[in-house]
């Protein structure tokens, strides 16, 4: 499966690399997918993610691509305010009647 | 009040049922607006009003989805299908976020059950956070991240089927033998056996 993926030949000293390519990590960057892409990680926590993100591609790809959705997802479901919508809701609450 | 609309918009799924719940959400925040405490947060009461305002309205005609049946899903169903390497490649995937037509990601969220709508409305279209999404729906924090990760996953399989329906991708081998043996998921990704709320 994608989070098992490959790593690539880490750059950085040994320390770095044991520790940032961590097969680990990736399971938990996809554990905590949703945290990630709702940055509502904890700082130590997003801390040590983002580091393993810079040097595992994949996982940044992963990410990326969560983030997008949500964009594409919040962009789909805007939409406007009807025409006259927001007058009809002042005059409403100018003179309120019972709700029926 | 445009933010607000376009929840009620995707909530109730058609324009004159918003309208309403927009305007008996701002009745009731006119109304109660003593009940509210100066110093908090006013978008998130607004919220929480419109929730609760929608669940009553709507309460006859809402759904419960079986949790059972939506933890079956696989996990980032959408991404695991363009990740594949078989089928596609970066440019692909790129292509793909574009060709979702802003049509079938509304049907996507609309098709969502209920309560996991609510809370990837709140997260994903408003941006609200875990804590905020808590006190507007009146849950605990473990639960606004359960149904946003169900919601999820059951948004990630929608998109899917468009991508297929559309002839963007094939589905996979195992994926037809699994459909047609089990017939786990309808045409439109989600589980059939949702039960009505009495």
């Amino acid at each position: 499966m994608t989070d098992r993926h490959e790593h690539q030949p880490a750059s950085g000293g040994p320390e770095l690399q044991r520790d940032l390519h961590h097969p680990d990590l990736c399971a938990e960057v996809f554990a905590e997918m949703y945290t990630i892409v709702d940055e509502s990680s904890t700082e130590t926590r997003i801390t040590v993610l983002r580091a393993h993100l810079v040097e595992c591609p994949p996982c940044a790809d992963a990410v990326d691509f969560h983030v997008r959705l949500r964009t594409v997802v919040r962009q789909g479901c805007r939409c406007e305010l009807p025409v006259g919508l927001r007058e009809r809701i002042l005059a409403c609450l100018d003179d309120p009647e019972p709700p029926s | 009040m445009a933010s607000l609309f376009s929840t009620a918009r995707r909530l109730t799924a058609n324009d004159a049922d918003a309208e309403d719940l927009l305007q008996e959400t701002f009745l009731k925040a006119y109304r109660g607006y003593g009940s509210f405490t100066e110093g908090t947060n006013l978008r998130a009461w607004l919220f929480r009003i419109l929730s609760n305002t929608h669940i009553n309205r709507f309460r006859s005609r809402q759904r419960r989805p079986d949790e059972t049946d939506l933890d079956d899903l696989e996990d980032f169903y959408l991404y695991r299908r363009l990740r594949n390497p078989t089928q596609f490649g970066q440019s692909a995937e790129d292509e793909m976020m574009e060709l979702f037509a802003e049509s079938e990601v509304i049907a996507a969220v609309e098709a969502l059950p209920e309560a996991y709508r609510m809370a990837v409305l709140l997260a994903d279209v408003e941006g609200f956070a875990y804590k905020e999404i808590a006190e507007i729906l009146d849950v605990p924090i473990g639960t606004v991240m359960s149904r946003l990760h169900r919601g999820r996953k059951a948004l990630q399989q929608e998109l899917y089927e468009f991508a297929v329906a559309r002839g963007l991708v094939a589905p996979t081998e195992a994926e037809s033998e699994r459909n047609d043996d089990e017939g786990i998921v309808d045409a439109a990704g989600v589980p059939e056996t949702i039960t009505t709320e009495t």
